[in-house]
């Protein structure tokens, strides 16, 4: 905590601010005005301006609040010596970067290179798979601890954001104290997930951010770009951990509009707000973007040889992978070569048939797109029918731009097709491709054109080459693309990809573009591919979050179906549904549930819900000409409190409601985050206005008091003995059968 | 007017034939006349006033609108009057805009320009020439802005009659629009915005009493929610009692729904169940249909017999529920082996279908569609006389019953009991989600068995139960009938479903952001020389576009500029400006922006309520803008722009009305390359007159595209299939309509055979009289009328 002592003492520079009009001609002084009005800057001793805030009574207290929370997210952390909800999948995901084997999920990298990290710590050597029972090579307890640690570190960053915030030392206490009673933070906190970097990441922006505000009368000076600084870093880190982090982007972006138009309205030269405007294009858009690529940047360094995640990369990027099947093979495509043909459309895969009909048009043989790498994707390239050729025997030709070719299905023996008589079956804009014919039949609808459109590898001779080469096939009687531009078929087509030979023409649609991914002829000698293919960060940065979003999306929920672990953004304020966090539900084993503290995630809620009203309450009277704040500054501290707080909770929140992709319950830990601190506020918000005095102290100790019993009332979360709403399946689902 | 009238009016008898969506409406209109029930995703309003245009010229309801291109004047269909209806609306717009322009505040020459270039836009022209609803939307729209804009110019006496008198017009007619289509709700979004910014400003207004400012709140509830309900829900009441009889729309809606319809009788039925009945049951949350079954197998899995659920009843719906073998067998032991039995919830029973004697059955193999893992397939299995085991085993759970009888909770009643049936071994409950089987499945709609279902879809309710042992006076079930307002709700539930499932790709489907500046129209109609093309008068599109955007960006800088202090005055007109042009340029965004959020499939003519608002808008800025020039050049500003509209009038004309027009001047006018209409069907005046065209229409292949296409004369692939609801519908109609039947007679005489077989063989107790329908009707009448 170095960095909040040299807060202090920044702000004790500024103990007697001279009066605006006898400041010299710096820069800063013409800012110095905003957006206090200029009574207040006279007066440093309001309650809302704390100028000196870390005093030594924070110090201990924070420390006192970390071992608190400490206790509860380490008590019998290594209880359950299985792998226990998702660190199946994230424990795995560290273990990747152990033996750096590309891997692909739905998630940025930067968190679940910390549990690698925490894997390397705990001398891991990358070999357990994260299924079962722990090894004892395995030390699993550091691990846990490692990501409990960012858990234990939202404590005092409560603490220290509701400083920032000019909140009283009870209420920052209490809010601390909020964040670590609540039992869904706490479990989650105790395993190897990456929600608690999430969380951690998330406090700490919200807690720069408000430093950042605290700071803006001292606008340029160290403590102000310190802030600004951190505030950045950590958008960065939470971004870059899961993309909900790009919510807490949005809180800062949509503040710092507010904060720049304020200072528009309050007649600050336009110079002076260029200046921060560019001081801020630095902090919060520069610095995590360079975050959030260093990130990825890392993550493809460390995970090089081939792995579980080839498959939705390009193959020039598969190709540079240590150990890939694709680093070594024939260069100069020829007659008679078998390939795998990839659509560069992201999400379509490679080209395949098998023997199975569509169900309606011609009821010929499918052709589709498949992720997978199988035998029925090799298709061999021959001459159009009539062109006498032996494959194994004459002297090999190698296939050129322009050329007319057939392609042969391996295993089924029958030619890629397509006609004028049938449309596809999804885009019926366009005709339908088969898979017909015997090799000797002479039927002009076999016919294709290879058009090439880019050669990525220095040889531009306008020969096919394996990978390097981009090209088209056109149709050579209809004249139409091939074209697989990710549509899925419905079941009869093993919800594969359409194939579809497009009239439209489009000549540079990733969709209609083919790279030869595998080339298998024995006749060509074999080459080290990795020198020819071009390699590029940030083509395989977009591609790769391209593949996330796509893998993303696709997590799409039945409706129909009740799934346990599922829950609907409505439910999770009120806690309707909380969460076994084990597959088995059986007597005797240990038993974790996802279930926050309710008093604290209902009384959250009702403030949060509340304010909204509260605002329009506090307009309309002010429409009538009543005042309901004792001075403009305790309005302004009103106004900058909660539109951070409510702002992130909100955010945080409501967006989820837009999400087609499954949801669950932990989802709204970061908005319980700033719910939680919220209350806090509005507690003592209400008290304060309607009480007063020692009556709000007892109100505010009572609430504390509540909390910590309810708390400890759920601490046997793994046990569960009781429960309050029906829903809540501890015992028994209610939608068992 | 004169001129309006002529430009509106003109050869409306032209084209003689059904055109574009005509097919619909048209068609409603005829259910209106013979009063059938039928089923629409919009509102009734302005079907009911073609029907009473259609009544009134004499149309009879014979006539169906069956495709795009038939001929009007061969049916004898008084297609003039009806069409008369919506130009006649479409002309009214004329004074309208007069009106509303001069209500907000401009001058008497802007607001005659404003009447006269709407008289002379194309696309307000076309669309309101034909048998189309959004001519009845765009009328009710403006007559809404027109007393709402009236209503302000009596604000400063409010609670006058004058006052009151426009407040109501505005919400009756809010409702009227509402009642048309649903876009009706962006005018309530626009209205609603303006009133609550009124109000807010009402609030700072201290010498606005609080009573007073209760009595402003208040009048506004009533006038533009109550009231506007209040039309809504009257137009449904009209539309209800019009629709009396029971038709196609019938499958849409739930039983209880079709039950207030004449000709049908749901239910009467034995309420109570014992074993042995013969019961039909219903799909509950999907009205797709009852549980049924044929003597057809699956062509995948287990390749059994097929279960379904199936829209129409007949004899395979039937199903007579047994206990379970030993259940059966302690039963026969017991000391009254005759007695009646009542099913309670949790009882464990089978299921036989009553024709083919297959059990319902379920094991752990994929249905044929929903292949998910968690779901299995539900088949038909046994023979006559076969024992069955334990797969056919299913447990009842009841979940709802009804509160007035509250033991359908505990004991299975027929109509009142909602239940599940849960598969004993397989621990999942038997489902259907619309989905359709293929070919070999009769296009029928799948039954699976779930595990964890949620429960909506997996809840089933007994809709006959014959059982000739039933006693005398035993008590009987009805569905329940719906009050208005449950109906209105679930009318409008249905649409709303359907309408969002109107997703599929139309050929000239546009999305929102290419209609402001027309990138493409709509074909409607073409045949032989002619045809009719949606195309707005273009300069009036644009130039609308231009000062709604105008308007934006002026705003944007004023407000920047007063946050710094300096507060410009806009010519003195920045008032008037805010609250005409920014009211109408609301309203336009609210009419466009929402568009975006819809996944349907979308058309140019839904812009055309926002283009009124636009071209309104650019009026007013014109009028506002021009009036510190000199006279001389407002005037000729004014006429130049006239001038042009008119221009441009005449040389869209020949798309707009139908009329024959040459290829060069159509070549010349596409002045964007997007523009598709056909300048091919037109006379080439190079070349000499070609042959005779064809004006017979060819031989009725059967497609309503390909009518259309073969009668012009060259194939003309762009010629649009019939817009919006077939495609719409389709889906949903295939869901409902009699799935392509089976070959019923073969499975019948197959049934009858077993049936036969059946009586002679099954054991007395659980043998069921073969008492036809009509029997059995006439009976129930019987003891009802006891």
């Amino acid at each position: 905590m170095g960095k909040s002592k040299n807060g202090g003492s920044d702000a004790s520079d500024k103990q007697q601010p001279a009066p605006l009009t006898s400041d010299s001609k710096t820069a800063d002084r013409s800012f110095a005005a905003y957006p206090v009005p200029s009574k207040l800057a006279a007066s440093s001793s309001t309650p809302y301006q704390r100028n000196s805030w870390l005093t030594s009574v924070d110090g201990p207290a924070m420390a006192v609040l970390t071992v608190l929370c400490a206790v509860t997210r380490l008590y019998q952390i290594g209880k359950r010596a299985t792998v226990t909800w998702d660190e199946s999948h994230f424990g795995k995901f560290g273990a990747y970067y152990l033996n750096r084997t590309f891997y692909h999920d739905v998630h940025p990298p930067l968190a679940k290179m910390l549990i690698g990290f925490s894997e390397f710590l705990a001398g891991h050597n990358g070999t357990f798979n994260f299924k079962g029972d722990y090894p004892s090579y395995v030390n699993y307890k550091f691990m846990r601890m490692f990501t409990a640690m960012f858990g234990i570190g939202l404590a005092p960053l409560a603490y220290l954001t509701c400083l920032q915030l000019n909140m009283s030392r009870k209420m920052c206490t209490l809010a601390a104290l909020f964040v670590i009673l609540d039992n869904g933070l706490c479990v989650m906190s105790r395993f190897i997930l990456l929600d608690e970097p999430l969380l951690f990441f998330t406090a700490a922006s919200l807690c720069s951010i408000a430093g950042f505000q605290n700071s803006r009368h001292k606008a340029f000076s160290c403590a102000w770009w310190r802030w600004l600084l951190l505030t950045g870093a950590s958008l960065g880190c939470v971004s870059s951990s899961k993309w909900v982090g790009f919510l807490a982007v949005a809180l800062v972006g949509l503040y710092t509009i507010e904060e720049l138009f304020n200072m528009y309205t309050e007649f600050v030269p336009v110079k002076t707000v260029a200046k921060h405007f560019i001081a801020r294009v630095v902090g919060l858009i520069a610095v995590p973007l360079v975050i959030y690529l260093a990130c990825f940047k890392i993550h493809f360094t460390v995970l090089n040889k081939t792995g579980p995640g080839d498959a939705t990369m390009p193959p020039a990027f598969q190709a540079r992978l240590r150990g890939s099947p694709l680093s070594s093979q024939p260069f100069e495509i020829m007659y008679g070569s078998e390939l795998n043909l990839r659509s560069m459309h992201p999400g379509s895969g490679l080209l395949h048939s098998h023997p199975h009909k569509y169900p309606e048009g011609s009821q010929q043989q499918q052709i589709t797109c498949y992720g997978h790498k199988d035998s029925n994707n090799n298709f061999v390239l021959v001459k159009p029918a009539g062109q006498e050729f032996n494959y194994t025997a004459e002297p090999l030709v190698a296939v050129r731009d322009g050329d007319i070719v057939r392609l042969q299905h391996k295993q089924t023996k029958a030619m890629l097709h397509s006609h004028r008589a049938h449309k596809a079956p999804i885009t019926t804009r366009d005709f339908e491709v088969t898979a017909y014919g015997k090799p000797q039949w002479k039927d002009p609808n076999n016919d294709w054109r290879i058009e090439i459109v880019k050669e990525e590898s220095t040889v531009q001779d306008k020969n096919l080459h394996t990978i390097t080469t981009q090209f088209r096939l056109r149709h050579a009687k209809i004249g139409c693309l091939l074209t697989a531009a990710a549509v899925k078929l419905p079941s009869w087509g093993f919800r594969q990809t359409e194939v579809s030979c497009s009239p439209a023409n489009n000549l540079n649609a990733p969709a209609s573009l083919w790279v030869v991914e595998k080339h298998i002829n024995k006749r060509v000698p074999s080459v080290d591919m990795r020198p020819r293919v071009r390699s590029s960060f940030l083509r395989d940065f977009v591609r790769l979050n391209i593949e996330m979003a796509r893998s993303n999306n696709a997590l799409v929920p039945d409706h129909d179906k009740y799934n346990h672990l599922e829950s609907g953004p409505i439910t999770w304020p009120f806690l309707v549904y909380p969460m076994r966090m084990l597959g088995s539900w059986k007597k005797g084993d240990i038993k974790y549930y996802e279930i926050g503290n309710p008093v604290l995630w209902w009384s959250s809620t009702l403030a949060c819900l509340l304010f909204p009203l509260q605002l329009a309450y506090y307009a309309a009277r002010r429409m009538r000409g009543c005042s309901d704040w004792a001075s403009p500054e305790e309005e302004l501290h009103f106004w900058n409190v909660s539109k951070l707080l409510w702002g992130g909770w909100a955010l945080h929140y409501l967006p989820f409601f837009l999400m087609g992709r499954v949801t669950y319950i932990h989802h709204y830990l970061p908005a319980l985050y700033f719910a939680l601190l919220f209350l806090a506020f509005q507690i003592d918000q209400f008290s304060k206005r309607w009480f007063g005095g020692k009556l709000a102290t007892g109100i505010q100790f009572v609430w504390a008091l509540v909390a910590v019993s309810v708390f400890y009332w759920f601490a046997p979360l793994t046990f569960g003995i009781y429960r309050w709403l029906p829903t809540w399946n501890i015992y028994k689902d209610p939608f068992a059968l | 007017m004169v001129v309006a009238s002529y430009v509106r009016l003109w050869r409306l008898s032209n084209p003689g034939n059904v055109v574009f969506d005509e097919v619909h409406f048209g068609k409603f209109a005829g259910k209106y006349i013979n009063g059938t029930y039928f089923f629409d995703v919009h509102p009734p309003l302005a079907k009911m006033m073609f029907a009473a245009a259609g009544k009134i010229a004499g149309y009879d309801g014979v006539f169906d609108f069956k495709s795009i291109g038939l001929d009007y004047a061969a049916a004898g269909v008084p297609y003039v009057g009806m069409r008369l209806m919506p130009a006649l609306l479409g002309l009214a717009m004329v004074p309208i805009t007069y009106i509303t322009l001069a209500a907000l505040g401009h001058a008497a020459d802007a607001c005659a320009l404003g009447a006269l270039v709407i008289a002379f836009e194309n696309a307000l022209l076309t669309q309101s020439r034909l048998i189309l609803l959004d001519s009845a939307l765009i009328f009710f729209t403006g007559l809404t802005i027109m007393f709402w804009a009236l209503f302000f110019t009596e604000a400063h006496r409010p609670f006058s009659n004058r006052w009151w008198t426009y407040l109501l017009l505005t919400g009756a007619n809010l409702g009227n629009a509402l009642s048309c289509k649903w876009v009706g709700l962006f005018l309530v979004a626009t209205i609603g915005i303006w009133t609550l910014k009124d109000l807010w400003e009402k609030l700072g207004d201290l010498s606005i009493s609080p009573v007073q400012y209760t009595k402003h709140f208040v009048a506004r509830a009533i006038g533009l929610i109550i009231v506007p309900v209040t039309v809504y829900l009257f137009w449904f009441q009209v539309h209800f009692m019009a629709l009396h009889k029971s038709g196609d729309g019938n499958a849409f809606m739930s039983p209880e729904f079709q039950n207030s319809l004449d000709g049908v009788t749901l239910g009467h039925t034995p309420r109570d169940i014992y074993y042995g009945a013969r019961i039909r049951i219903r799909h509950d949350a999907t009205n797709a249909g009852y549980l049924h079954s044929h003597l057809s197998n699956y062509e995948t899995g287990s390749k059994q017999q097929q279960i379904t659920l199936y829209g129409f009843r007949d004899d395979n719906n039937y199903w007579t529920i047994t206990r379970t073998e030993a259940d059966e067998e302690k039963f026969q032991n017991s000391s009254d082996p005759t007695a009646l039995q009542q099913i309670k919830d949790g009882d464990i029973v089978r299921l036989m279908h009553w024709r083919t004697h297959r059990r319902l059955h379920s094991h752990d193999e994929r249905p044929p569609v929903t292949t998910n893992d968690y779901q299995n397939e539900v088949s038909g299995y046994g023979w006559e006389g076969f024992k069955g085991d334990s797969n056919d085993h299913w447990r009842v759970q009841i979940l709802e019953g009804d509160s007035s009888v509250p033991e359908s909770k505990t004991k299975l009643m027929a109509i009142y009991s909602k239940f599940r049936l849960v598969h004993v071994n397989q621990r999942c409950a038997l489902f259907s989600n619309r989905k359709k089987l293929p070919k070999w499945g009769h296009e029928q709609v799948e039954v699976t068995c779930m595990k964890s279902a949620k429960f909506p879809k997996t809840l089933w309710r007994i809709e006959t139960n014959q059982n000739e042992r039933t006693p005398v006076n035993a008590p009987l079930a009805e569905y329940t009938r719906p009050g208005l307002i449950a109906k209105v709700l679930e009318a409008t539930r249905v649409m709303w479903r359907v309408n969002n499932g109107l997703t599929k790709s139309h050929p000239y489907e546009s999305r929102p952001t290419t209609w402001p500046w027309m990138r493409r129209g709509m074909a409607f109609w073409g045949s032989g020389d002619r045809g009719i093309y949606l195309m707005g008068t273009p300069i009036l599109w644009w130039t609308s576009f231009v000062a709604i955007v105008a308007f934006a960006v002026i705003q944007a800088v004023l407000f920047l500029r007063d946050c710094r202090g300096m507060h410009d005055r806009l010519l003195g007109v920045r008032e008037r400006y805010f609250e005409s042009v920014g009211f109408l340029a609301i309203g336009w965004v609210l009419h466009w922006i929402p568009f975006f959020l819809m996944g349907r499939q979308l058309f140019l003519h839904h812009y055309l309520p926002a283009l009124w608002l636009a071209v309104c808008a650019m009026i007013g800025s014109l009028d506002l803008f021009t009036r510190r020039m000199s006279r001389k050049v407002r005037q000729v500003l004014m006429a130049v722009l006239l001038l042009l509209v008119v221009r441009m009038y005449f040389q869209y004309s020949h798309i707009a009305y139908g009329t024959p027009w040459t290829r060069q001047g159509c070549e010349r006018s596409k002045w964007l390359g997007s523009w598709d209409y056909d300048c091919k069907r037109y006379m080439d005046l190079d070349v000499k007159p070609a042959p005779p065209v064809p004006t017979v229409a060819a031989p009725n292949l059967g497609d309503p595209i390909a009518v259309t296409i073969a009668s012009a004369p060259a194939k003309n692939p762009e010629d649009p299939p019939a817009a919006e609801n077939v495609d719409l519908l389709e889906h949903e109609n295939k869901l409902n309509e009699p799935a392509p039947h089976i070959d019923q007679d073969r499975l019948n005489s197959n049934a009858d055979r077993l049936n036969e077989e059946m009586k002679k063989a099954s054991p007395p107790s659980l043998r069921l009289p073969v008492v036809s329908l009509a029997e059995q009707a006439e009976a129930l009448a019987k003891k009802l009328a006891a």
